[in-house]
This record gives C-alpha cells, sequence and structure tokens, in this order.
C-alpha cells in the first residue's frame, strides 16, 4: 500500500546569506518525485530535537538523476523551528516529506509572465521562473520584487538572469524605488496586458492583500502561493485552514497543505472567516 | 528487524477485537486516506477518524496551530464534513482494509450526539464509537458534557441507547479536578470504554505585537509535553474503573505506548507523532513486538497493568533512613 515515505536527505551546505537568511542545499534519494515549483516541502533534523514539528518551505531549486535529487530551500530564522534548521551542518541528516502540495501552472496563451515577490516569496518565484525557461512556451518574465531593505533582498542574483525586466522597491529606499513593491506595481501595471499576461505572486499577507485590490478591477490572471503554519502538511491537522470563496460563492476554509499553497488571488477572502482583521495568519515560526 | 510471528498482539476493548493495541488518535489521522500512501493501513490496530458532528463544521479561524516547547496547541474547532458525507465518502474507502474503524463524534447538544450515532450504527464498516466529550475548542458541547460528571453520565447513556450494538469509549478530558469521578460516572452510564487524556487547555501569546498567537486565545495542548500527565491520568482511571481504558497523550514511539501499557491502558492511540513522521504508528507497533520478544513475552497482555508499585511503602515511598 505505500507509495511515498519520508526521505532521509543530507545536508550538502546551509549557507549563511545573511545573519538570518539561508540557503539549504540537500541531497535526496531519487524516489524524491520532480517538483512543481510552488510546491513545498516538510523538513525537520534528522532524531529527536527540542522542535517537534516539520517546516514547510518552499522549493527554491530542484535537479534531479538516477542517483538521486538534489533541492535548495531559502529561509529566514523567524522562530525556534528556523533557528533549529539554520544550525545544521553539511552531512548532518533531515527528515524530508514532499514534494507537496498543488504548484502553479501556466495557461497556453501566456507570452509574458509578471511575478510579483515580496521578502522571501522571492523562493518559489525565482524556481518558477527557471523552470519557465526551459518549456517551450518561453515566455517572456517581467519581475517586481520587494524587501524592507537592500540587505533582505535576497536571491537576487539567481532571479536577476531569468528575467525580461526586474523593478526593485525597498520600504527605506536603500535599493531601487522607494515604497513597497505593490506600488511600484501599480503604476506600471496598464503597460500589462491581461488577455497575454499571467501574474504569481509570493510575499507577506499585507503584499498580498493590497495586490488583490489592485487587480479587483481587471482581469488579469494571479496565482499566489499562501503561508500558514502546519503541523503535518498532508492535509491531517487541519492547522494551515485558509479562507477562500467556492464556486458556488460561499466562504470555506481550505487546507493550504493540500488545495494549495498555490491559489487563485481572487479565491482568496480577506476577511469572511479570517481571524484578526487583515491578518492571514503567519509564516512558520 | 522483524519481530517473531508467535507473539500475539491483540487486544480486547470489551466486545472489540482488535489485532494490535494501537490507534490513530482523532483529529490527527484525518479519514485515513490522507496516511494511506505513506504506510500499510492494514498494520493499524484501529483507526479513529476526525471528530464528526450531525451537519459540516466550518471550524475555527486561522492561525489554528502554534508549536511549543515539546508539544502543539491547536484550535481547530472540529471542522469536519459531517456524518453524512463521512459515510458516504469516506467509510467506503476505510472498509477496503482490515483495520478497526471508529468513528469520533460530537455533539452540541445531546439529541446531536444521539442522531449522529444512530447514522453511525446504522452504517457498514463502523466497528466502535469514541465519544468526543473534551473538545476545548468549541463552545458548545465538547467540554462542556465531559468536564461533569452528570453531564457526562448522560452523554454516555444517549449514546449507548442509540448506538444499538456498536461499543461505546468515551474520551475523557484532563481539564478536570478528579479524574476518577468522571470515569465512575461514565462506566456507570454504560460506557464499553474510556479513552484519555484529551488535550490540555493552553495559551501563547506573541509579545511582540502582544497578541494570543491562536485567533481562538486558547488552543488544546498535545504531544510529549502532556504525557506525564496523561500517563498518571490513566494510572488513575485504570484503578478507578473496572471497563476497559485507552491510554493516550504524547506518545511518540513504543517506549512511550509501553508506559501506558504497563500502567494498565488496554490499547494505546497515538496522536501528534502522526503529524511528525506518517508511519509513526506502524514503526511503534513493531517497536512493542521487538520490547514483548526481548522480556520473552508471548501475547502483549502479558504486560498489561504490570507496574510494580512499592505498595508496602509508607505514603512518599522510596527506603526508610
Amino acid at each position: 500500500m505505500k507509495s511515498k515515505e519520508m526521505a532521509p536527505g543530507e545536508v550538502l551546505f546551509n549557507r549563511a546569506l545573511t545573519p538570518q537568511h539561508f540557503l539549504l542545499a540537500l541531497s535526496l534519494p531519487p524516489t524524491f518525485a520532480r517538483p512543481v515549483p510552488g510546491q513545498f516541502v516538510m523538513i525537520r533534523p534528522a532524531g529527536v530535537g527540542p522542535q517537534l514539528l516539520s517546516r514547510p518551505l518552499s522549493l527554491y531549486g530542484h535537479r534531479g538523476g538516477r542517483d538521486g535529487s538534489r533541492i535548495e530551500l531559502l529561509y529566514r530564522t523567524v522562530g525556534a523551528g528556523t533557528r533549529q534548521l539554520a544550525a545544521l551542518k553539511a552531512g548532518e541528516s533531515v527528515e524530508i516529506l514532499g514534494p507537496l502540495g498543488r504548484g502553479f501552472t501556466l495557461g497556453p496563451d501566456v507570452d509574458e509572465v509578471i511575478l510579483l515577490g515580496g521578502g522571501m516569496g522571492v523562493a518559489p518565484l525565482t524556481f518558477f521562473a527557471e523552470r519557465l525557461g526551459r518549456t517551450k512556451a518561453h515566455p517572456r518574465v517581467v519581475c517586481y520584487f520587494g524587501a524592507g531593505s537592500r540587505d533582505d533582498l535576497i536571491g537576487l542574483d539567481r532571479l536577476s538572469p531569468l528575467c525580461s525586466e526586474l523593478h526593485i522597491a525597498t520600504e527605506d529606499g536603500t535599493r531601487g524605488e522607494r515604497g513597497v513593491i505593490t506600488g511600484l506595481f501599480a503604476a506600471r501595471m496598464r503597460r500589462h496586458d491581461p488577455r497575454r499576461a499571467a501574474m504569481y505572486a509570493c510575499g507577506p499577507n499585507p503584499m498580498l492583500r493590497t495586490l488583490s485590490r489592485l487587480l479587483a478591477g481587471t482581469s488579469l490572471r494571479c496565482q499566489v502561493s499562501v503561508e500558514e503554519r502546519m503541523a503535518c502538511g498532508i492535509g491531517a491537522c487541519l492547522c494551515c485552514a485558509t479562507a477562500v470563496a467556492t464556486p458556488g460563492g460561499q466562504a470555506s476554509y481550505r487546507r493550504v497543505c493540500c488545495e494549495g499553497p498555490v491559489f487563485n488571488l481572487r479565491d482568496l477572502l480577506w476577511d469572511a472567516l479570517s481571524g484578526r482583521s487583515g491578518s492571514r495568519g503567519c509564516t512558520s515560526p | 528487524m522483524k519481530p517473531s510471528k508467535r507473539i500475539d498482539l491483540g487486544v480486547r476493548i470489551g466486545d472489540l477485537v482488535l489485532k494490535n493495541p494501537v490507534m490513530t488518535a482523532s483529529g490527527t489521522f484525518g479519514y485515513g486516506e490522507e496516511f494511506a500512501p505513506y504506510g500499510d493501513l492494514n498494520r493499524l490496530g484501529a483507526v479513529i477518524v476526525k471528530g464528526l458532528s450531525l451537519e459540516p463544521r466550518t471550524g475555527n479561524p486561522p492561525p489554528r496551530m502554534m508549536e511549543t516547547p515539546s508539544g502543539m496547541l491547536n484550535a481547530v474547532g472540529l471542522q469536519n464534513i459531517g456524518v453524512r458525507a463521512f459515510i458516504r465518502e469516506k467509510l467506503p474507502f476505510l472498509r477496503r482494509f482490515d483495520c478497526a474503524v471508529i468513528a469520533n463524534i460530537y455533539g452540541e447538544t445531546l439529541e446531536e450526539y444521539e442522531r449522529v450515532a444512530g447514522l453511525l450504527s446504522r452504517a457498514s464498516g463502523v466497528a466502535a464509537l469514541e465519544v468526543n466529550i473534551s473538545c476545548p475548542n468549541v463552545r458548545r458541547g465538547g467540554i462542556a458534557f465531559g468536564a461533569r460528571p452528570d453531564a457526562a453520565a448522560e452523554v454516555t447513556r444517549r449514546v449507548k441507547a442509540a448506538a444499538a450494538a456498536l461499543p461505546v469509549m468515551v474520551k475523557l478530558t484532563p481539564n478536570v479536578t478528579d479524574i476518577a469521578e468522571i470515569a465512575r460516572a461514565v462506566e456507570e452510564a454504560g460506557a464499553d470504554a474510556i479513552s484519555l487524556i484529551n488535550t490540555l487547555t493552553g495559551m501563547s501569546v506573541d509579545v511582540e505585537k502582544r497578541i494570543p498567537h491562536l485567533a481562538n486565545v486558547t488552543g488544546g495542548l498535545s504531544g510529549p509535553a502532556i504525557r506525564p500527565v496523561a500517563l498518571r491520568m490513566v494510572w488513575q482511571a485504570v484503578q478507578a474503573v473496572s471497563i476497559p481504558v485507552v491510554g493516550v497523550g504524547g506518545i511518540m514511539n513504543a517506549r512511550d505506548a509501553l508506559e501506558f501499557l504497563i500502567v494498565g491502558a488496554r490499547a494505546v492511540q497515538v496522536g501528534t507523532a502522526n503529524f511528525i513522521r506518517p508511519a509513526v504508528t506502524i514503526e511503534i507497533i513493531d517497536g512493542i513486538s521487538a520490547y514483548l520478544a526481548r522480556h520473552a513475552c508471548r501475547s502483549v497482555t502479558e504486560i498489561i497493568g504490570t507496574l510494580k508499585t512499592p505498595e508496602a511503602e509508607p505514603p512518599g515511598g522510596g527506603e526508610r533512613t
């Protein structure tokens, strides 16, 4: 009956890009399936540690071969769980479940892809842009990337060559335009033809919420990757609920781990059923 | 290491015969199908499904979960598809496995408990009911019934009457002053077994934002953090009643499960550990077998309730100086 398993992974390197940001590369057995950008893994250091639960992290890169897979994860230390990951050293073991969830999809009639990322949202978008470069369709990629400050613009070196245009904003103005990235996008959004373009976004909830307001009056398609705290990652714990509009027009909870993490932005509900006003949960601590 | 086949892991919970004493705790194993890709459900003693109510329940707003030291808080709020959809859409899948299916049921009123029990008693493929009178995350029902002996007894009587021939196990909350009193009340009301503990009510605060980590403010604490409390309460319950007691609370491995069996639990439920390692229940079953082989036991029943306590010692135990 068994068809999937928790795979043992070995840390190839766990590089500190800044004191808070890390790039983790893992070697995995060949059983690890080829992931779709936007999918995630549940990861924890092998054995018994002070933190019990795995952490959900979006895939940043993947290379598959007959002997096994190599994946990359980009993360920021936010709490005890991610700090525990940051302590991993080359050669140490991790337990990996995945690839999990539903990733980004590309329609047949798209010749311009707009990426909008905030902070660590860059990870799945970069992986997606990289995969797009290898498709036959090979759409033009226009990227909007924002962060609080210059030092939080992680992964620019890899993202930059994948984009035809790259627009940058920082809230303190230390790089690119001063302000939030949705502001920069708002000023330029008329340049994108909704019939030819498709948009993909990932980042903090206030960013996604602003984007949903910006796109409300347009026909621009937008898929977003949503973050929520998770315990299991496989649909059992029901902890990662997020409020969406069902086809019947009703509000309902969906599991970010199974029905997501990629949703159509227009299906996400920001007030009905959600918790505190303006909060759609938060990143994994 | 493949344990010897001669070891009998079978246990009886009243009329319910299980091939081994390891069940999956309600709310931690979905409807079973979520875990089927990760392990053979045929190996399990029983699958206890997510709590079922008469009508579908939306559950609580997010955030619903926070990891805490050696455990986690959840406030899912019994989100479920409703008993009719369970019977129609989920039970046929579970029937394919040689594994007892126990339906956990929940109601806001006595009538709702009765109706859910009635519907399940007429469905094919349900081996027993587990009555949730201990959920800390819903406003009505749940713990409101489980914290008072008279209310717990009344739910038990009504479910037992509605459940026809199905064995009824009542899941108790640890959020009470005297677990023995509740356990006895439920036994006298006709319960075939009791299971304990459900989660301990807890709370966690984001000090930067000064807001609770859970939208529901409070949640249920589970995981190894609660295991010593669970073990103590199971031990007390075993002494208070003569019906089988099923131990639940922070079991992560075979050693933890054995602790509960040794203090007298007839079987155990594994909960939070399923979230961390989806095939953990199977590892626990194999681990129990290996332990029994090492201790030259031919049946798991040989170790149930075999705790050696220094009864002859004065209160406080230990040697006198």
